[in-house]
């Protein structure tokens, strides 16, 4: 099989779905007027699905906040925390996290998908079991697997199933 | 009395049929997603009602390696015989 092989299924849905002038993949934002609207093929279009749920990324106190930091320290970290160091800020703002939510420690990721996978990997491991909703987010299912531990999933919302599953379990589920 | 492997692979063609296209052939070494025109989401929800068959569960790890029904079968009669054996 050569390398590209496995995808021809892919393509093919995708193909079928651009002959329904569905493109999921390719909707360009050509201008962005405010948290919730855009310009997406010369059309004014509502931004239903995005995640900024609080409207933040418009917020004048934000930008301002923005525009300082990128003067002060650059565009970027560019490295990891562990090989370069951690801004000031950032450290800040974890602090702020732990002290609201009473923790002694907490972490900024850059994305949801980052948190998942850095969290999930990081706390289970090879003999552990996690039995996670089938209907779980991509980066669940990917932290789920980097982890090396055994992925059961029981019915979305079910909680009958997850007990029917956690049963299924047996001394796997003890804790030593 | 355990139940064969014989039983389990009958078992899981008669699931497969349920929702492969129709004009699919189901043998030993069909591809499961690819040769039955199945979507993986179909194929991972026809897992848990197999599951629920069976009365055991498939971690997720274990299904890298499923690609054929063979490869199916083998791997539930294995988990079957795991779980009486355990």
């Amino acid at each position: 099989m050569a390398l590209l092989d496995k995808l021809h299924a892919l393509g093919r849905d995708r193909a079928a779905l651009l002959s329904q002038s569905i493109d999921p993949f390719g909707a360009p934002i050509e201008e962005i007027y405010s948290p919730t609207e855009a310009l997406i093929h010369g059309r004014r279009t509502i931004l239903a699905g995005t995640n900024n749920y609080l409207g933040i990324t418009f917020n004048a106190d934000c930008l301002a906040a923005a525009h300082a930091a990128l003067d002060e320290q650059g565009t970027g970290t560019t490295g990891s925390r562990m090989a370069n160091g951690s801004f000031a800020g950032h450290l800040a703002l974890e602090k702020e996290f732990a002290d609201f939510y009473g923790c002694t420690q907490a972490i900024v990721f850059t994305t949801g998908y980052q948190a998942n996978l850095a969290m999930i990997s990081g706390l289970a491991g090879a003999g552990d079991v996690i039995v996670i909703d089938a209907d779980s987010h991509a980066s669940i299912y990917d932290g789920c697997k980097l982890s090396g531990a055994e992925v059961i999933r029981f019915r979305h919302n079910n909680p009958d199933d997850l007990d029917k599953r956690l049963g299924r379990l047996g001394s796997h589920a003890e804790i030593p | 009395m355990s139940i064969s492997y014989q039983q389990i692979d009958e078992q899981i063609k008669q699931q497969l049929a349920t929702i492969a296209n129709s004009d699919a052939v189901l043998q030993d070494d069909t591809d499961i997603v690819n040769g039955l025109g199945l979507d993986s989401l179909k194929v991972l929800d026809l897992l848990m009602d197999i599951e629920d068959e069976f009365n055991i569960s498939i971690p997720m790890n274990v299904l890298a390696d499923v690609h054929t029904i063979k490869d199916l079968s083998e791997k539930i009669h294995e988990l079957i015989t795991a779980r009486e054996e355990g």
